[in-house]
């Protein structure tokens, strides 16, 4: 058994994975306003290059990354969460962005395999 | 990124597989019971997606299927002639991880729960 991995290698680090999908999420649509005909490809978009950064990390995790792109228009949004997993090496982070049309709020999960 | 594991064959897969139809049964139960005939509002709403997320967690469980991670994800939302895509992907093995959704919609609101569920090798 590996017990010569550095606790960095293993467990999920939330600064790290915030600062991918910022960028992901700026790359995707920062300056865009809200098109009906885009969303579909902009989640993908920024699911898609969410995930390959990821994957960039090398690290022995299994990741699930969920986006919600939704129109400003006064309504109201609640997300939450509740997981089973080992509190020591999984973890989540959840960034919220926005602009003058539309939210964006991308969850990452990573598990550990 | 396969390391060795001690004892058993990674190429085995999950003795019990996750059973995708039972949970979804419960989603549909659960957001049904809970949001049936329920107007939104903001306060009551935030807690309640919290509640529903945990009470679908324990309900999974319930179902002691071995060596899966659980992962339930809420989201409810107000009706209001806006325009929504909520999209998830996933890095994991197709072979033994895997997911369940369900939509509810009345009149005011709308619901939609995920459960993932990921295989512990």
């Amino acid at each position: 058994m590996d017990d010569f991995q550095s606790a960095e290698e293993t467990t999920f680090v939330v600064d790290e994975v915030s600062a991918i999908i910022k960028e992901a999420i700026e790359s995707a649509i920062g300056g865009n306003a809200y098109q009906h005909s885009k969303v579909n490809q902009w989640t993908t978009s920024v699911v898609e290059q969410t995930l390959n950064q990821l994957t960039k990390l090398g690290k022995p995790f299994k990741y699930i990354v969920t986006c919600v792109i939704m129109q400003k228009n006064g309504a109201g949004l609640h997300t939450a969460s509740s997981c089973f997993w080992d509190n020591s090496s999984d973890g989540t982070c959840t960034v919220r962005w926005e602009n003058k049309t539309m939210y964006c709020i991308v969850s990452a999960f990573g598990l550990a395999i | 990124m396969h390391g060795s594991t001690a004892g058993s064959d990674p190429r085995s897969g999950p003795p019990k597989r996750f059973p995708v139809a039972a949970v979804d049964e419960i989603l549909r139960d659960v957001l049904g019971s809970c949001l049936r005939e329920q107007q939104y509002e903001p306060a009551r709403c935030r807690d309640m997606a919290k509640d529903i997320a945990e009470v679908i967690k324990v309900r999974v469980k319930d179902l002691m299927i071995p060596r899966y991670k659980i992962v339930v994800v809420t989201h409810i939302g107000q009706l209001n002639e806006q325009s929504m895509q909520i999209g998830s992907r996933c890095l994991w093995d197709p072979a033994s991880d895997t997911f369940a959704s369900y939509v509810f919609k009345n009149t005011s609101l709308f619901a939609l729960a995920v459960v993932y569920a990921v295989y512990f090798e």
